[in-house]
């Protein structure tokens, strides 16, 4: 009857590891990674990442381009994203701590020369039941200024690629990726 | 008044104490293999789970695989663990990423043949072919062809050589002896046309 036991324990001990090391382990070991990178550990700040960081951290993005990198931190206040972007084809992906795409925009979308999206914690639970939040703050909302973004977690990161067919343009699109930003929002 | 134990002749309450003692080691040693089987079995099903699970052939494409990301697919933490342990992000949703590490007739590819590439690219907005490593990195640009650097044949047909040595037309340099390739479809165009990704050939090993 011991040994039964011990093994049902055993299975469920088992199971719980399984459970923590999908679910937990990654996105801690991913934070540890991104602290090592001096390109990737600064929040709130758009970085144009050196091409080896870029190929190790989006091994998806190959080819000559080039690519930025923010790391939002919410906990200090929204984040707003402004991006000056070629009129080629580009895109931007953000993604939670998790690795699961949150948001995404390309050229096409955007249909604009300057973009501005501003991302901002949504409201608890607690805070939606005490009426804290309003529908507007629920929900996603787009007007022509700029797109406003709500996350749930005060952690995610943005992505901007823009690829080149001619590496000889990759070091102009580096010069003209520095008039974009991401920086904590001015009140 | 004495004891049983007492009255034991020192030998026998000596013999009776390593029994005892031996059978809690025995006990202690069978706890400690249960539950270490259990913390290896836990981490090595996890380990297993993030290189195996999602990942699946491409139909009528024979060779090419590629790994899901869909939100409703069940092994999506899988997936995504499997980039992240290695600090890396995912592909972005409108990235899709192909990959092969064997020709057409399942012979692994070898730096020291020369591999064609042969077919129609699936529409999309930007696409890249790339000789990476084991791990699907692309070690330098150098070893990518993209669809705004391709040189297309007549009927839009690609047709890319990785080779060691310089070859005529599209060429790309193979990054080791044993090496995978990566298609990448950004923004594919047509979704509701079933994929049918290019042929790849070996020959002059």
């Amino acid at each position: 009857m011991k040994t039964v036991y011990r093994l049902v324990v055993a299975a469920l001990c088992a199971a719980l590891i399984h459970i923590v090391m999908v679910l937990y382990i990654p996105y801690e070991a991913f934070r540890a990674y991104s602290k090592f990178d001096v390109a990737t550990r600064t929040a709130n700040q758009l970085v144009v990442l050196p091409s080896d960081t870029r190929r190790s951290l989006l091994p998806s993005l190959r080819g000559p381009g080039v690519a930025a990198y923010c790391n939002i931190d919410l906990t200090k206040g929204p984040v707003s994203i402004l991006l000056q972007p070629p009129a080629t084809y580009w895109s931007l992906s953000v993604f939670s701590r998790s690795g699961r795409q949150l948001y995404a925009l390309n050229e096409r979308q955007a249909d604009t020369a300057q973009i501005a999206i501003d991302f901002k914690r949504s409201p608890s639970l607690l805070g939606r039941i005490m009426g804290t939040g309003t529908d507007e703050d629920i929900t996603p909302t787009i007007d022509s200024a700029a797109w406003n973004v709500e996350l749930s977690d005060a952690q995610a990161y943005a992505v901007m690629w823009i690829p080149y067919a001619d590496p000889g343009l990759v070091k102009l699109g580096e010069e003209q990726m520095k008039s974009s930003s991401c920086s904590l929002k001015k009140a | 008044l004495t004891s049983d134990a007492d009255a034991m002749p020192l030998q026998q309450r000596a013999a009776a104490w390593l029994l005892q003692g031996a059978g809690l080691a025995l006990r202690a040693i069978i706890g400690i293999g249960i539950f270490g089987g259990a913390i290896a079995a836990g981490i090595g099903s996890a380990l297993y789970g993030f290189t195996h699970f999602g990942v699946a052939p491409v139909t009528n494409s024979a060779g090419w695989q590629s790994r899901s990301l869909d939100a409703q697919d069940s092994a999506l933490p899988y997936s995504l663990a499997h980039f992240l342990m290695d600090g890396r992000l995912p592909p972005p949703a409108s990235v899709k990423d192909f990959t092969r590490s064997a020709d057409d007739a399942g012979v692994a590819l070898d730096a020291r043949c020369v591999v064609e590439i042969r077919g129609t690219i699936p529409q999309a907005r930007w696409w890249t072919v790339s000789a990476t490593d084991s791990e699907g990195l692309a070690l330098r640009d150098s070893h990518t062809l993209t669809s705004g650097g391709a040189i297309l044949e007549p009927g839009g047909e690609l047709v890319l050589r990785i080779s060691s040595t310089p070859q005529p037309g599209n060429w790309i340099r193979p990054p080791a002896n044993r090496y995978r390739i990566a298609l990448t479809l950004h923004d594919q165009l047509n979704t509701r046309t079933e994929l049918t990704l290019p042929k790849v050939q070996q020959s002059g090993c």
